[in-house]
């Protein structure tokens, strides 16, 4: 398996999800789908993995994207992918009904062992020898193990190019390497997506609020986050929609994660990084 | 009988000078929050730091009449006044340049709460103890105040409630001094505060700041309609105007406008109690005038304090009154792009102007924050602005007054069926037509379309049956094309009545011809008659439905533009747009407009709905 990550992975790269593929393919006997997933947890690469493998299901497969697609040729089963916000975008731009007739479905982290077989694998096509505690305490730390940051930290550990064995130290060395300016362009699309998404003044409030919670290690709660915008937004109940909304495209893209009484973030690197970076 | 207060009649501006019966009788939409932090105190363990609280709302929201309130619930209530102190202090602490400063006003207030209570010697041996603080030594007057503040509550054996109003002001002066303060509160169970902020406090969300996640907030919003209607007439019975009580329950579109408009600020809720006293019988239009007359010397003292060029700024916002760029704004202006956004940037961060999405694209518009302030611009600028605002206001007495006019499709049918009730009571000689109706009303549909037939038989050069059972059909999903043919009949037998061309248009809407159907819209929509507006409104909306059930919606918007009702009726004009667009459209329009924009969108949604339910029966 190749160590890469940005592209989207095709053949041998592409790695498990088998449960996912088999539930995808029994849907498609009968639905259209919509592959709701925050950016990078590999939708893509999952859906190319589909294309590979059409055949053997009985499908024809054609993949289009959207930037691409002049005309809609007549499908007879629709897979479409998009970030998971895009319900609640689409609701506002009153599209609700064009994604109506699809059946949405997820597409998360790995859980622990597959992300571990998926460390292993990676270990073994280049050899660095990962003992298993080593995998363990690499997944424990990216909290969110998608392929992508697997990928990132597996690319780190390589370059560190020690002949000494990997321990954890080595591995906590690289995350905080990953934090280095000039490895900024592994979370910089975090930040720079707040803008295309929402516009202004709504990125504003949406940096606000991350903000806030990347300062308090525990996270923050929703009452800080009404005060914190408070100063925005005078009418109460128009700051509490609005904050409502953020808060859902937030958690839907990945930033975070509903703690409960605080929202935290869902990559504890992503919070360095914003604490570093971005919130200062 | 109703016991009649002597003196103050409500106090708008200086809640202070009601005496603890009034108050208590004024007191009656914050009662919830009141109970809650009485329950609240109840359930403080006697020997722990009890939860300090900050209360926050603009101006107006009754934060001073709240902590008075409570200050006297503690008092009176045997278990609470037993084991409580509520200190009161100056609404403004002007005094307040050091910590020490804080708690010797917090001994002077103490001194004057025991002199209240006729406790004249403690409260001399206390004002002998303020004397004798050191003078000099900032740090040892601070100390010794506060040791003198626990001593003095020691010996009453009361814990004390710091009731501090603006706090923001007396936080920002003691900027240094936050995280001592902190220190005292979170380690003494002696002391309680509880304080009142006209805005967010960075120390409280900041988490570097000294109260991050350590007061518990309490946000007063404005008053819903109901809470509106309860302290009107609370205000009434108190100053026995049974009219004004009469007029909110008569008039629910005349209080339901000034609401939207108003924004549910209690404060100005009380002066519209004045001006609902004054004049019962006038109109809603006089209302707001005389209400914003009352705002005139607030608004035009806070005009006045900006500078010329801010006044510019906040001039062309306000008369936009639609959330505008900055860009836009400078247009207009003619003044630089970049002097209006620093401008605008300065005025947001003083909380006069407030950033706003507007959709489509990734600009931010701005807006005046305080939104009866940008009303009462309206009201004094040039005719045609005025105009516009008067408009609306017309259009919302209107729209209001159809109490619950969330017809469903049952409903919506029934009233239907009821309003067109009026002509036919017109044509009273003709006992069947209403005979007819009243079958229809009570569900006979059968007999009332026997008996309409026979009466068409009877009176072939009577629009009113020819109309009457065209309604009938087209209302209960029967034959369209017979429908059709009737409601032909009866425009060309009376070409003028708007009430047969509405419902040719209706019908021939929901047949799938548009263009015909606006031909009949524009007919009826020019129709001159003020009351086809006035009394049938709910008809007007009926066709928009139709049309919106048809995917007409943005044609229809079109219609009105060239009707020139589009100014006219902007909330329904915004409404058809935002159904046609998606509802991101109702970003660009001015709250007061968008809200019952909003609303009005909704109903007809879920009207047509119900047409498309019925077609597909049908």
């Amino acid at each position: 398996m190749k160590n890469t990550a940005g592209q989207p992975v095709r053949g041998d790269d592409f790695f498990d999800r088998e449960p996912e593929q088999r539930t995808l393919w029994d849907s498609l006997d009968a639905d259209n789908i919509l592959l709701l997933a925050p950016r990078r947890v590999g939708k893509t690469s999952l859906m190319r993995r589909l294309e590979e493998t059409a055949e053997q299901r009985g499908f024809r497969a054609l993949y289009l994207t959207v930037e691409g697609a002049t005309d809609e040729p007549t499908f007879v089963r629709r897979l479409l992918a998009g970030s998971i916000g895009l319900d609640t975008v689409a609701a506002r731009l009153n599209l609700g009904d064009t994604i109506n007739d699809l059946r949405m479905q997820g597409l998360g982290p790995f859980d622990s062992e597959t992300a571990d077989r998926f460390l292993l694998e990676l270990s073994k096509s280049y050899p660095i020898d990962l003992a298993p505690q080593i995998r363990e305490h690499i997944v424990e730390r990216i909290a969110w193990p998608i392929p992508y940051y697997l990928q990132v930290v597996f690319a780190e550990l390589r370059e560190m190019n020690a002949a000494a064995p990997i321990d954890r130290s080595r591995v906590d060395e690289a995350f905080a390497r990953l934090l280095d300016p000039a490895r900024k362009n592994y979370f910089d699309y975090w930040r720079q997506r707040l803008h295309d998404e929402l516009g202004t003044p709504e990125d504003g409030w949406a940096l606000t609020l991350l903000n806030s919670i990347c300062r308090d290690p525990e996270g923050a709660s929703y009452e800080t986050f009404q005060q914190a915008l408070g100063r925005r937004i005078s009418d109460p109940d128009e700051r509490d929609s609005h904050l409502r909304y953020l808060l859902d495209v937030l958690q839907n893209d990945g930033y975070l994660v509903d703690d409960g009484d605080r929202y935290r973030f869902r990559l504890p690197l992503l919070r360095e990084y914003w604490l570093r970076r971005v919130a200062r | 009988m109703t016991e009649h207060l002597p003196l103050h009649g409500a106090a708008v501006y200086n809640p202070h000078l009601l005496s603890p019966e009034e108050l208590k009788k004024y007191f009656v939409v914050r009662r919830e929050l009141l109970e809650h932090l009485l329950d609240e105190l109840r359930r403080e363990a006697p020997d722990r730091p009890p939860q300090h609280r900050l209360i926050v709302g603009t101006r107006g929201m009754g934060k001073t009449t709240l902590l008075r309130r409570l200050a006297l619930a503690v008092s009176e209530d045997p278990d609470l006044g037993q084991a409580w102190l509520p200190l009161q202090f100056p609404e403004e602490q002007y005094n307040v340049a050091r910590l020490s400063d804080l708690w010797v006003n917090c001994l002077d207030a103490l001194g004057d709460k025991l002199e209240a209570e006729g406790q004249l010697d403690q409260a001399a041996e206390l004002d002998t103890l303020v004397a004798g603080l050191p003078k000099g030594d900032e740090e040892r007057r601070a100390e010794q105040g506060l040791a003198q503040l626990k001593g003095l509550a020691g010996r009453i054996d009361k814990r004390l409630i710091l009731l501090i109003d603006n706090i923001d002001i007396v936080l920002d002066r003691l900027r240094d001094a936050h995280w001592k303060i902190r220190e005292v509160l979170a380690c003494d169970p002696r002391l309680l505060l509880i304080g009142a902020s006209s805005r967010m406090l960075e120390a409280t969300y900041e988490y570097k700041g000294a109260f991050y996640d350590f007061l518990k907030i309490h946000e007063l919003k404005g008053l819903s309609l109901d809470e509106t209607r309860e302290l009107l007439c609370n205000l009434a019975r108190i100053g026995n105007q049974p009219r004004v009580v009469d007029l909110i329950e008569n008039e629910p579109g005349r209080l339901k406008t000034l609401h939207n408009l108003t924004g549910g600020n209690p404060r100005t809720a009380t002066l519209l109690f004045g001006v609902l006293a004054q004049g019962p019988d006038g109109d809603v239009r006089a209302d707001l005038e005389r209400l914003l007359d009352q705002c005139t010397p607030l608004y035009k003292a806070r005009f006045e304090e900006l500078p010329a060029q801010s006044q510019q700024v906040v001039d062309g916002l306000a008369v936009s009154w639609d959330p505008i760029t900055a860009g836009d704004l400078a247009g207009r202006l003619r003044m630089d792009v970049n002097k209006v956004s620093s401008q605008l940037s300065r005025l947001e961060s003083q909380g006069v102007v407030e950033k706003v999405r507007i959709a489509p694209g990734t600009k931010a518009g701005f807006q005046i924050a305080e939104r009866f302030f940008n009303i009462w611009y309206l009201m004094r600028t040039s005719r045609r602005l005025r105009k516009k605002l008067v408009w609306l206001v017309q259009f919302l007495r209107v729209f209001y007054s159809q109490d619950e006019l969330k017809f469903h499709a049952g409903r919506f049918f029934a009233r239907s069926a009821r309003l067109s009730a009026d002509m036919y009571l017109r044509h009273a000689e003709y006992g069947a037509v209403n005979l007819a109706l009243a079958f229809q009303l009570s569900e006979r549909v059968s007999e009332a379309t026997e008996l309409l037939r026979h009466l068409i038989a009877e009176h072939a050069d009577d629009p009113v049956p020819h109309n009457g059972l065209a309604w009938l059909l087209y209302d209960r999903a029967g034959d369209l094309s017979e429908a059709e043919r009737l409601a032909r009949h009866a425009v060309e037998l009376d070409p003028n009545s708007p009430h047969y061309r509405h419902t040719l248009g209706c019908i021939l809407a929901r047949r799938g011809n548009w263009s015909e159907a606006a031909e009949q819209a524009r007919a009826f929509l020019r129709s001159d008659s003020k009351d086809f507006f006035e009394q049938h409104w709910p008809d007007i909306l009926a066709f928009f439905a139709e049309a919106v059930a048809q995917n007409e919606a943005s044609d229809s918007a079109e219609l009105l533009t060239q009707e020139g009702l589009s100014d006219r009726w902007r909330p329904l004009y915004e409404a058809l747009r935002a159904i046609a667009e998606g509802p991101d459209r109702l970003t660009r329009v001015a709250p007061e407009i968008r809200r019952p924009a909003g609303e009005l969108a909704k109903e007809l949604t879920s009207v047509a709905e119900a047409i498309g339910q019925t077609k597909i029966k049908g």
